[in-house]
């Protein structure tokens, strides 16, 4: 009976020991997956033109987490923000072209797909500097392929700007809720 | 009749050219200033960051969104009012930092 006692406890402590290893070893990028489809299966928030890179940025999200925040609950864990790329259209004289209301023209396939996404307890993993409440970040291709190289410090130290609970890191989705609550 | 109509659209167009204004905003002391701004289509505001700390104005008001890259200090940036309305600019380092601007 005794041995079995000591069997189980070994058994267990070796359980928890890889539990915490395996959490340790997502933690980061490597526990964000790429959202296939996220342009049709997502609801499009924003599309920001970065006339000094070039580029026209388009804001997602995942709609269970829309439905849930724009009925006034916190954003929920799971809330998956895309940031997605696409390269502008340019003038004869190299620089964005603009449609009628000065609007960049955006042109080709995604060039590069960045994530935010929020999950319960993340954050724990971070130290204080490198803490955006439970938020990780991922940078992919546009198949879909982790960019290996990617720096993540600038993501974190920039939407640690945007702490107050109504922001909750984020620096698009925050004003589109409040522009776009349910009555 | 088709070309009168042209030709008044095409005065029209020049003439708010020729009003468009260039609308100077500073960021001295953490601050935009002015912070509310009234305008007219076609006018450009202009951001001149005169402090001593690099700062932003990017816009994330939903179909106004622009952002024309960070500003160290002495840089300026431009954007140009093409859309009536009404959205926020705001500085992505310092959240009290914001501008009210409605384009008439």
């Amino acid at each position: 009976m005794r041995k079995l006692k000591l069997a189980v406890a070994v058994i267990g402590i070796a359980a928890l020991s890889l539990t915490v290893a395996a959490g340790s070893l997502q933690a980061g990028p490597e526990r964000i997956t790429f959202p296939t489809d996220f342009e049709h299966k997502f609801t499009l928030y924003g599309i920001i033109d970065r006339p000094d890179l070039k580029i026209v940025r388009f804001f997602y999200v995942d709609r269970p987490s829309l439905k849930a925040a724009k009925a006034g609950k916190p954003v929920p864990y799971g809330t998956t923000l895309v940031m997605a790329d696409k390269k502008a259209k340019l003038g004869s004289d190299g620089q964005p072209a603009v449609d009628k209301d000065g609007r960049m023209i955006a042109e080709g396939g995604w060039i590069k797909v960045q994530l935010q996404k929020k999950g319960k307890g993340w954050g724990d993993d971070h130290p204080a500097n490198m803490k955006n409440g439970d938020w990780e970040y991922a940078s992919f291709n546009a198949d879909g392929t982790p960019i290996a190289d990617q720096k993540y410090d600038i993501c974190f130290g920039c939407h640690n700007n945007r702490q107050s609970a109504s922001e909750d890191f984020t620096f698009l989705f925050a004003p589109y809720l409040r522009d776009h609550k349910r009555g | 009749m088709r070309i009168f109509a042209c030709a008044l659209a095409l005065l029209i167009l020049v003439a708010q050219g020729a009003n468009a204004k260039e609308i100077q905003v500073t960021m001295k002391g953490m601050k935009y200033s002015p912070d509310k701004i009234v305008a007219k289509r076609g006018d450009v505001l202009v951001l001149v960051n005169d402090d001593t700390v690099a700062h932003d104005a990017f816009v994330s008001t939903f179909g106004f969104g622009v952002n024309p890259g960070g500003l160290k200090p002495g840089e300026t940036k431009r954007i140009a009012l093409m859309k009536r309305g009404h959205f926020v600019v705001e500085c992505a380092f310092h959240d009290t930092m914001k501008i009210n601007v409605t384009v008439q």
